[in-house]
C-alpha cells in the first residue's frame, strides 16, 4: 500500500523547504550539485561494511516500495546513537548503527527503515547535504543568517515528517511515540512509560513543559531553539496531534 | 650475515594513483601560486612535543618493547634517521606525524587494542608518511581548507581540477601508507585487521570485506576532500582491497617472489592461480632444505618462478642452516661471485661441506686453507667475546634429549660422529639466540641467528694437544683442565669458552 499520497510531509518541513528553495544561492547550488550522487556512492561504499542479510534487505525494500522511492543499498556504521541515516544526494543510501541491529527490536527498526524511506521520498538527504555543506565549505556562496536560521529550522523540523512516516506505516502510535524516546531513554526505564495508555507517566511531565511553571522547564524551551534536533516533548505533542487528526478524518 | 642481493630491490612504496595526482596539481598554476604564498609557514612549521605534557617518549628505558618494536619497522623501512616517537592516551588508533624533514615526530594513540604485529604496522603507516613525505602536501591541505576562498569554486576550471587532484591524492596517499605498513608488519592480514580495528569494523569478516563492490567516481572534488576530512575512518573497506590486490598483483610476484608466496600461504581463504608453487613454498617455508633447493634452482633459471638473484641465496642460506651440504656449497659460490669480504664464511660454508661428504667442497676447501688462519680466528673469537659479555641470563631448554641433540648438531654444524660435551645457547640484547658448544673437534659458536657457525678446533686455540681421558671425561690440554664431564669445573660453557679466547 502506498503512502505517498498520505500527508506525511509535516506543514512545517514542507513550508520550510519552500522557503529554502526561494533563497536563490541555495536553489542554484541545490540544481548543479548532481555529481554528489557519485561522490556519496564512492565515498560510503568504500567505507562502511554493505548489509548482505535478506531480512534487512526485505524491509528496507518493504519500506522503500510504502513510499514508492527506488530501493537503495543499506550499510552498517559503528556509532552509538541509535538514529538511521540516509546519505547521498539524489539515489542516498541508508546506513544502520550497529547499536540498533543488535538490539534486534524489530518493530522500532522496521519502522525506523519507513522513517528512512519516508525522508528519501521527502528530499531530506538533499537538504541535509546542503545545510553540510554551506556549513563546512568556505567559498561557497555566501548566506546570510535569515538564510542559515531557516535551513537550521528545517533541520529540527524534519523529524515530524520522520514520526509521521512511522505512525502512518506502523498505525501503532505508542510504538511511534515509544520510537522517540527510543535510545536517548535508558531502555529499563522505556517499558515503564505506556504511553497509550491512562498509565502514561510521561503525560505529566510533558504538561509540566507546556505550563511553563518553573525556570528550569522555560530553559529547556528557550535551549530548544538552539538544538538541531526537535525537543522531544515537541515531538511527542506533533504525534498526538496529528494521530487525533486522522481519527477525527476517519 | 649480509646475503648478497638484499639491497637491490627498491621498496615500491609510493602507489601510482599518489605520484600521477602528485604530478598533476604540482602543474596547476593555482597550487603553484597558494604553495609560494604559504611556504614560509608550511617550511617552518616545528612541532614541540616537549611542550605537550600529555605526550609519553618512547626509549629503550621508558618502553623498552615499542621501542624493540620501533628499530625492527624503521630497519624494515630502511629509515637512516630515529625520529622522536611519543606516546598519547587516546582511544583512537592513530599514528600523526608531526614537524618538517628532517625534524619530523612520530605520536601513536590507541595502541591499548593492538598487537605487537599490528603496532609495527601502526609505525609503518607514520615511517610510511615520511618516506612519502606527505607532511606538506597535508598542511597545504589544511591551509586550504581553511582559507578556501582562495580557490574559487564556481566558475574556475583551475580551481576544479586542483580540488580534484588533491582528492585522488588523499585516497592514494592512504593506499601508500598501507604499503608501508605491510613492509614493516610483514603480513597482510595483519595490516587489514589494522584498518579494520581504526574504522571500528573489527568484527567484520575479511572475505566479505573484500568481496564488497566499491563504485568509483569519476570526478572527485572539494565535497569529498571534506567528505573525507569530516570522517577520518574514510575507506578502509577500499584501502583493504587496493592492498589486497597489489599483493596478489603479477608486479608484486616479480619484485617480491619470497613475499609473494608467504603472503599467499597466510590468505587460507583466497584462491590462487599457482597452487602448485604455493605448495611448494608452503614445503620450503615449513623447514624441508630439500624444497628449499629445488625452488633455489628454480629462480635461478626463471622458467616457471620469476628469476631473481635475492631469493636464490635467501633459500639456499636457510637450506645451509638446516645442514644441507648441497646448499653450503652453493651459497659459497654465491658468496664468492659477490666478491665482498665473505672469506671467512666461505670457509665455514665449505668446511662444514666436506665435513658432510659433499664432492668437491674438500678441494674449495684447500684453496681457503692457503689464506691467513690466525687473523680469521682472531676475529671470529672477538665476536664471541664481546657478544658473550652482552648476555641475557636466559638460556635455552630442551625436553627432549634427542630433540636437543639434533637441534645442537644442526645450529653448530657439528658432524654426525662428534661428541658435544655441553653446550649453551643463549639471548643477546636484541633477544636473538646465539651460543656455544663444545666437542672433542673444538669448539663450536655461533654470534646469532642469521650468523653462519664458526668452527675453533682445538689447535686453533692450543698450543698443547687436546685430550679426552674417557676414564674421568676430562679434556685436558697440556697441564690445563678445559672441562669436565661431571660440570664441576666453575662457570658456563660459555665462560669456559671465553677463558681460552682469553688466552689467544
Amino acid at each position: 500500500m502506498s503512502l505517498l499520497d498520505e500527508d506525511f510531509i509535516h506543514p512545517t518541513d514542507k513550508a520550510l523547504t519552500e522557503k529554502i528553495l526561494q533563497i536563490k544561492p541555495l536553489a542554484d547550488w541545490l540544481e548543479n550539485a548532481s555529481e554528489l550522487d557519485e561522490v556519496c556512492a564512492y565515498f560510503y561504499s568504500a567505507s562502511l561494511p554493505q548489509i548482505v542479510e535478506e531480512t534487512l534487505i526485505e524491509m528496507m525494500k518493504r519500506a522503500c516500495r510504502s513510499f514508492e522511492v527506488p530501493a537503495t543499498v543499506l550499510y552498517r556504521t559503528r556509532t552509538f546513537e541509535y538514529d538511521v541515516l540516509c546519505a547521498g544526494f539524489n539515489n542516498p543510501v541508508i546506513i544502520l548503527p550497529a547499536v540498533l541491529l543488535d538490539r534486534n527490536d524489530c518493530d522500532i527498526l522496521q519502522g525506523r527503515l519507513y522513517s528512512a524511506a519516508a525522508a528519501i521520498a521527502a528530499q531530506h538527504p538533499k537538504f541535509e547535504f546542503l545545510l553540510w555543506a554551506f556549513e563546512n565549505i568556505q567559498g561557497l556562496p555566501v548566506i546570510n543568517s535569515a538564510a542559515k536560521a531557516v535551513l537550521y529550522e528545517w533541520k529540527r523540523a524534519k523529524v515530524y515528517t520522520l514520526d509521521r512516516a512511522f505512525f502512518l506505516a506502523t498505525g501503532d502510535l505508542e510504538l511511534t511515540l515509544k520510537n522517540i524516546f527510543y535510545g536517548i531513554v535508558p531502555f529499563e526505564w522505556l517499558k515503564n512509560f505506556h504511553f497509550n495508555s491512562d498509565d502514561n507517566t510521561f503525560l505529566e511531565q510533558l504538561e509540566r513543559y507546556f505550563r511553563n511553571e518553573n525556570p528550569a522547564q522555560i530553559l529547556g524551551k528557550v535551549c530548544g531553539f538552539f538544538m538541531d534536533y526537535a525537543w522531544l516533548p515537541t515531538r511527542y505533542d506533533e504525534i498526538k496531534k496529528f494521530s487525533e487528526q486522522r481519527r477525527a478524518m476517519q | 650475515m649480509k646475503i648478497p642481493f638484499e639491497k637491490i630491490y627498491e621498496l615500491d612504496l609510493i602507489h601510482p594513483l599518489e605520484r600521477d595526482a602528485e604530478r598533476e596539481f604540482k602543474e596547476n598554476d593555482l597550487y603553484n601560486m597558494l604553495a609560494a604564498d604559504n611556504a614560509d609557514l608550511i617550511n617552518s612549521w616545528q612541532s614541540r612535543p616537549e611542550a605537550m605534557l600529555y605526550l609519553f617518549p618512547v626509549t629503550e628505558r621508558t618502553a623498552p618493547r615499542l621501542n624493540a618494536l620501533y628499530e625492527i619497522a624503521l630497519k624494515r623501512l630502511r629509515c637512516n634517521i630515529r625520529y622522536p616517537l611519543f606516546l598519547k592516551q587516546e582511544f583512537e588508533i592513530r599514528a600523526m606525524v608531526d614537524g618538517t624533514d628532517p625534524d619530523y615526530t612520530i605520536v601513536l594513540s590507541g595502541l591499548g587494542e593492538l598487537s605487537d604485529s599490528e603496532i609495527l604496522a601502526l609505525i609503518g603507516q607514520a615511517l610510511g608518511r615520511i618516506k612519502a613525505e606527505h607532511a606538506q602536501t597535508l598542511r597545504l591541505l589544511e591551509t586550504a581548507e581553511s582559507g578556501s576562498e582562495m580557490i574559487p569554486i564556481v566558475g574556475s576550471l583551475a580551481g576544479k581540477k586542483l580540488w580534484s587532484s588533491f582528492a585522488r591524492w588523499l585516497t592514494a596517499a592512504q593506499f601508500t601508507i598501507d604499503r608501508a605498513a605491510l613492509f614493516a608488519c610483514g603480513s597482510e592480514k595483519v595490516v587489514a585487521s589494522l584498518i579494520l580495528k581504526q574504522n571500528g569494523l573489527s568484527e567484520f569478516e575479511l572475505a566479505q570485506i573484500l568481496k564488497q563492490p566499491v563504485c568509483k567516481a569519476k570526478h572527485l572534488g572539494i565535497y569529498f576532500v571534506f567528505l573525507m576530512q569530516s570522517m577520518p575512518s574514510f575507506g578502509g573497506i577500499e584501502r583493504i582491497q587496493e592492498l589486497h590486490r597489489w599483493t596478489h598483483s603479477e608486479q608484486f610476484r616479480e619484485n617480491y617472489p619470497g613475499f609473494y608466496y608467504r603472503l599467499q600461504l597466510e590468505c587460507d581463504d583466497c584462491e590462487s592461480d599457482d597452487s602448485a608453487l604455493t605448495d611448494l613454498h608452503r614445503t620450503a617455508f615449513s623447514g624441508d632444505a630439500d624444497t628449499m633447493i629445488k625452488l633455489a634452482e628454480m629462480y635461478m633459471r626463471g622458467e616457471v618462478l620469476p628469476k631473481s638473484k635475492l631469493m636464490p641465496c635467501t633459500l639456499y642460506k636457510e637450506a645451509s642452516f638446516l645442514g644441507n651440504a648441497k646448499a653450503m656449497y652453493i651459497l659459497a659460490a654465491f658468496l664468492i661471485r659477490d666478491k665482498t669480504d665473505y672469506k671467512a664464511e666461505i670457509q665455514r660454508l665449505y668446511c662444514a661441506a666436506k665435513s658432510r661428504g659433499f664432492k668437491g667442497a674438500r678441494n674449495k676447501l684447500l684453496k681457503c686453507y692457503a689464506e691467513d688462519q690466525t687473523a680469521l680466528v682472531r676475529k671470529v673469537c672477538a665476536d664471541f667475546f664481546e657478544k658473550y659479555h652482552n648476555r641475557t641470563a636466559c638460556k635455552v631448554y630442551f625436553d627432549d634429549a634427542d630433540a636437543q641433540a639434533v637441534a645442537v648438531a644442526n645450529a653448530f654444524w657439528l658432524d654426525a660422529d662428534d661428541h658435544i660435551y655441553s653446550y649453551e645457547i643463549l639471548f643477546d640484547a636484541d633477544n636473538h639466540i646465539y651460543g656455544t658448544a663444545i666437542s672433542a673437534k673444538g669448539v663450536f659458536g655461533r654470534t646469532g641467528e642469521q650468523e653462519l657457525p664458526f668452527n675453533l678446533s682445538w689447535s686453533n686455540l692450543r698450543k698443547d694437544k687436546v685430550q679426552l681421558r674417557r676414564n674421568t671425561g676430562e679434556l685436558i690440554s697440556g697441564k690445563t683442565l678445559i672441562y669436565v664431564a661431571n660440570g664441576k669445573l666453575n662457570g658456563t660453557v660459555g665462560e669456559i669458552v671465553a677463558r681460552i679466547v682469553a688466552e689467544l
